[in-house]
């Protein structure tokens, strides 16, 4: 092959390369402009609130509401405000405990078959509301 | 030179034509153009949702569901504590039911289930219809708090008023455990009914049945934990 061939096809490559970059990008910002959202949700502003009117964090990562175990225990894992004061209620155990940390894990008895966990939450200011949160727990041993 | 624009002119447009198209089979997975490796893509797009899919019903399988149990020409269904009711498929050689008596179980037959039993079922759920892999009679709980609003030292009683806005009474009888939180402790001490005041706030549980009186929001309070008012004036 001719030097002059060699150089014809790579420049011809290296142009077409730039060329098909360029055709892609474009074709891409277009459908990204033109794309619709799924839901008729509006943007969420955010706005600046009092703090104090805020509910406060309390969150049960697990376990999940009516999840089966075959153990006679559980951890029940969350997240909390620091310094307020946890309830756990079931029909076999009561534990009341202060949160040190926000995340908190807590071991809790089962009892065979459905276990009622009512977890309620009392904030460090005593005069803020309390929150409460349910879970159906099963303890349902096959053998 | 003729001769090398040509090539410039032929190599240009046959490397446009493999890039676009390349890009053609990768957007649009469902065109009869799609190449190879839009395929691989595809058919592994494929396999992953249906993954996702077995371990969303894996995930599902695994849930329980408790209710109150309702006969009706022989057919089983269960009421859960919303008021959703739900058929309850049970095959005789399939299904196990157990008898759940304290910390042991005990088989029993499907003949043997009742109206208004509590039961909990598991087994994959179809629309309102669970296809029952285990079915146990248990008894139903309900665990609730709330102020108390009266106090009856005559029948031993109290009314309490949750945070739902939902108004209980509660019997104390002799078997019903009473505890106090020590509001600087923190520690769960013993009481008697006497300690107990109108405005404290009260954890409780209690059993759970079909019964008028249960009906009416009326417990036989199994337990009782109070937060004296003390707590919250610090």
């Amino acid at each position: 092959m001719k030097k002059e061939t060699v150089y014809a096809i790579l420049l011809g490559v290296t142009f077409g390369v730039v060329l098909s970059l360029v055709m892609i990008f474009k074709t891409k910002d277009s459908q990204m402009g033109k794309s619709k959202p799924l839901t008729n949700e509006k943007k969420v502003v955010p706005t600046i609130q009092d703090t104090n009117l805020l509910t406060q964090t309390f969150k049960i990562n697990e376990p999940q509401d009516r999840q089966i175990f075959n153990t006679k225990s559980i951890s029940i894992k969350g997240v909390a405000e620091k310094d307020s004061v946890l309830i756990i209620q079931s029909p076999i155990k009561d534990i009341v405990f202060k949160v040190e940390k926000e995340d908190f894990t807590v071991d809790m008895p089962l009892a065979l078959g459905e276990n009622v966990i009512s977890l309620t939450l009392y904030p460090k200011n005593s005069q803020g509301r309390s929150q409460q949160k349910e879970l159906r727990i099963y303890y349902l041993d096959e053998q | 030179m003729k001769y090398i624009t040509y090539l410039f002119v032929i190599s240009l447009l046959l490397f446009n034509l493999l890039v676009v198209r390349a890009e053609v089979a990768i957007s649009t997975p469902s065109g009869t153009t799609a190449s190879s490796s839009a395929d691989t893509k595809e058919s592994n797009d494929v396999k992953n949702i249906k993954e996702k899919l077995a371990s969303i019903t894996r995930k599902k399988d695994q849930r329980a569901m408790g209710g109150f149990c309702n006969i009706k020409d022989n057919k089983v269904s269960l009421v859960d504590n919303e008021g959703n009711e739900y058929n309850i498929v049970i095959d005789e050689s399939l299904t196990k039911i157990y008898q759940i008596a304290g910390a042991s179980k005990k088989e029993i037959k499907a003949s043997d289930l009742k109206q208004d039993m509590y039961i909990v079922v598991t087994g994959p759920t179809v629309d309102k219809s669970i296809n029952a892999n285990l079915v146990f009679v248990d008894d139903a709980y309900i665990v609730q708090s709330g102020k108390i609003t009266e106090i009856n030292k005559t029948d031993f009683f109290i009314k309490v008023t949750a945070q739902d806005k939902e108004e209980y009474t509660l019997d104390i009888e002799a078997g019903t455990k009473q505890n106090m939180i020590n509001p600087k402790t923190l520690e769960i001490e013993k009481i008697g009914f006497s300690k107990t005041k109108e405005g404290d706030i009260v954890h409780f549980a209690a059993k759970k049945d079909t019964s008028d009186k249960n009906s009416k929001n009326r417990f036989t309070a199994q337990k009782i934990l109070v937060i004296p008012q003390e707590y919250f004036m610090k």
